[in-house]
């Protein structure tokens, strides 16, 4: 229950100190200050940016009324993506913007079976494992490796909110799984997220050595799809000190933000709540 | 599946390890968390969807309104095509935003935004103050994020309503894009008109989105090749004046002319050092055309290459320690590279064809050239030890590279074949990096021989 609040928080001191940074650059009277236009403008012409402070975050809004918003198709050029129209949930609680990360009610933090291991976790244990095996035994480890994700399968019901009931026909149907409709499930939802994220991001283009941009971004999913929590990205102090990953990684974000909600098979929940997204954009030129 | 296979394999074998480096210990339940890896790596080629709507507009001075509301409406204009030209960006119609009225003071209404699917959403707003000047405030939103990515405010004359345009919309790519923008900048070229054989070419100016066009020369002599200086008001070309073709400086405030030093022979192909101290150019004398360096305060003139070949078309790398040129040596025209004292130079391309006028990108990373094989022009670029090379362009007739000063985008010219007498058409033309976003740069008439400016300081 913890972690996600941390990061959360995490999240925010860096967003708030981004603000205070970029505010400082454009602050910055030195960079513009004696900007004289050359010519085809007034000789006497002064130029003076200067930064201005964001709008009071709490401050109410003058028309607070997001259910009244006429839907998608009022806009003449809709989004070709499916994904385009943000759940409600979502918009709700950017209407009332919380200075705080708020506590999220969903379990999330807390996912009872490990089923897949990160590349950044190399030592990671199968949970629940009830026996340890007292020696090496390969064919013991195998069956262990694929008989975990049935074991935990039910128990990640028990623990989690309830599922939406119509499950997508599309996919595998059997809360029973096997290790092969397992391994066909991960793939099948592996592709469908990075289809459905491949779409609305839109990476930057010709940036000087894209090909090191990669952005690691972490998200957490409630059973509909939607995000649970603020996306995380992996590589946090890189954002500081890198102008370019700081806006491949926005970027990044912005494409995960727009395709809340993901459309996944709720019956495996289990295998996608918890996701490592890995945006690699060193293929596009 | 293949993919997936070979990940469940990399799984096994990561949990074996860590099993084996736990030695045995009880595996503790929880102690992991299940997480779904998935890589993206196609990312759209679409440009980022964002919404510009008209900047509110106040005055000070009431009677001032109407014309500030009108500055408020160009502004968005402006700042829509600069984004929308570089290919980057996608400005959404207006005729589809929902909130209507939005000033810098008050936060948006991001569902509205997000409902039109754009990303990005420019907030501005024009102030006539009493005394007379014009404050321009802007932010940009992160619509998905709900948060300001920049905001700047300006006070400025209210003739300088475009330049200020200019630089909301490179504050916008800057923030979007990571990289400098490159819309507060100008153009100058070798501007066409008359028959083929009574063709006039005269030095232009113009702003990069073809605005503001401006004759610097009169057109009695022939004006070829200007380049911009990186640091002053400088123009460096060739003139043809009393047909005697020589290297001359203009001065772009005060339109003085002057001939960069009185040689035997004819010098041509100038540009200017990263400091804007020197010129590098070419001379030719008794049949051998070389490259020198004249410092501009001394007016020494220095040779830098001894071939008995055509040296020519010298571009100096931006941190001013080598050179690029195209030199026929070694049979062909071809790109070499030397030190910029002359030394230790090093032929980089080898393609079937002709290499020509190789330009040294602003960040330092590709070189741009013409490059010529079986009547085809084509506008390419590569690295400077020659590694991939890559053609961007291709047509009848395409010359002249120059870089926007963010290195990703160039301007060139493109020829189109003459007809009974009269000239062929020559416009200019830019392409992105990538080779996708070509588009014709509006001028007044015919134009050739592009030079885009530093950004304007």
């Amino acid at each position: 229950m913890r972690k996600p609040f941390i990061y959360s928080s995490l999240f925010h001191a860096l967003i708030f100190a981004m603000a205070l940074i970029s505010w400082h650059w454009f602050g910055d009277p030195e960079l513009l200050d004696d900007n004289e236009p050359v010519i085809m403008v007034s000789p006497d012409a002064l130029i003076s940016p200067d930064a201005i402070p964001t709008p009071e975050k709490n401050k109410p809004e003058d028309a607070p009324k997001p259910e009244e918003k006429p839907p998608a198709e009022k806009a003449p050029e809709p989004e070709p993506e499916q994904a385009s129209p943000t759940p409600p949930r979502v918009e709700e609680a950017a209407e009332a913007p919380p200075p705080e990360p708020a506590p999220t009610p969903e379990p999330t933090p807390e996912p009872p079976k490990p089923e897949r291991v990160t590349k950044d976790l190399p030592n990671v244990t199968p949970r629940d494992k009830p026996k340890p095996p007292k020696k090496f035994d390969m064919a013991a480890i195998e069956k262990l490796l694929l008989n975990k994700t049935d074991s935990t399968a039910p128990q990640t019901k028990d623990n989690k909110p309830k599922k939406p009931t119509d499950p997508d026909p599309s996919q595998s149907k059997s809360d029973n799984r096997n290790p092969m409709e397992n391994a066909r499930a991960t793939a099948n939802i592996q592709s469908a997220i990075a289809s459905q994220i491949a779409r609305c991001w839109t990476a930057p283009v010709g940036a000087t050595g894209a090909e090191t941009l990669v952005v690691r971004i972490r998200i957490y999913l409630r059973p509909d799809g939607s995000l649970s929590d603020e996306p995380v990205i992996v590589d946090r102090g890189r954002m500081m000190s890198d102008n370019l990953y700081r806006v491949a990684a926005e970027a990044a974000k912005r494409a995960v933000q727009r395709c809340s909600p993901l459309k996944l098979p709720p019956e495996y929940y289990d295998l996608w709540r918890d996701v490592q997204l890995n945006f690699d954009p060193s293929k596009m030129l | 599946m293949n993919a997936l296979l070979a990940w469940r394999r990399t799984l096994s074998l990561g949990v074996l390890g860590a099993m084996i480096a736990v030695g045995g210990l009880a595996a503790s339940p929880g102690a992991a968390r299940a997480q779904l890896v998935v890589d993206i790596n196609n990312p759209t080629m679409e440009p980022i969807p964002v919404a510009i709507p008209v900047f509110s507009a106040q005055s000070q001075v009431p009677s001032r309104l109407p014309e500030m509301t009108k500055m408020g409406e160009d502004m968005a204009g402006v700042i829509a095509a600069d984004l929308e030209r570089s290919g980057l960006f996608r400005p959404l119609g207006r005729a589809a935003y929902i909130e209507q009225g939005l000033v810098p003071e008050r936060r948006p209404r991001f569902p509205d935004w997000k409902a039109i699917g754009a990303q990005g959403l420019v907030v501005g707003s024009v102030n006539f103050l009493a005394d007379g000047r014009v404050e321009v405030v802007f932010r940009l939103w992160d619509v998905y994020g709900q948060q300001q990515m920049t905001g700047v405010k300006y006070q400025t004359t209210p003739d300088n309503w475009r330049q200020i345009s200019h630089r909301v919309a490179d504050a916008i790519y800057q923030r979007l894009t990571g990289e400098e923008g490159y819309f507060d900048t100008r153009v100058v070229y070798v501007a066409e008109s008359g028959s083929a054989t009574q063709r006039v070419k005269r030095l232009a100016i113009m702003d990069q989105d073809g605005a503001n066009n401006r004759y610097l020369t009169d057109g009695k002599f022939l004006s070829l090749t200007p380049r911009f200086s990186p640091s002053s008001q400088d123009i460096t070309y060739l003139s043809y004046f009393n047909n005697k073709p020589r290297v001359y400086m203009y001065n772009i405030d005060t339109g003085r002319q002057e001939l960069l030093g009185d040689f035997d022979g004819m010098t041509f192909a100038p540009r200017f050092s990263p400091d804007g101290s020197q010129v590098v150019m070419s001379l030719a004398k008794n049949g051998n055309t070389d490259i020198y360096i004249m410092d501009l305060r001394t007016r020494k003139l220095r040779q830098l290459t001894d071939a008995p070949d055509i040296d020519t078309a010298p571009s100096f790398s931006p941190d001013g320690q080598f050179i690029t040129f195209e030199s026929d040596r070694g049979g062909g025209q071809q790109i070499y590279v030397m030190r910029a004292d002359g030394s230790g130079v090093k032929r980089i391309s080898f393609g079937k064809g002709r290499y020509k006028t190789p330009v040294w990108s602003p960040r330092g990373d590709l070189i741009a050239f013409t490059f010529t094989s079986g009547g085809v022009f084509k506008i390419g670029v590569m690295r400077p030890d020659g590694s991939q090379e890559r053609m961007l362009t291709e047509s009848f007739l395409d010359e002249g590279p120059t870089w926007a000063p963010n290195g990703r985008v160039i301007m060139f010219f493109r020829g189109y074949p003459s007809r009974k007498g009269q000239a062929g058409k020559a416009e200019l033309r830019s392409i992105d990096l990538t080779g996708r976003n070509e588009r014709k740069v509006p001028t007044v008439g015919d134009a050739s021989d592009p030079a885009w400016s530093p950004l304007l300081k």
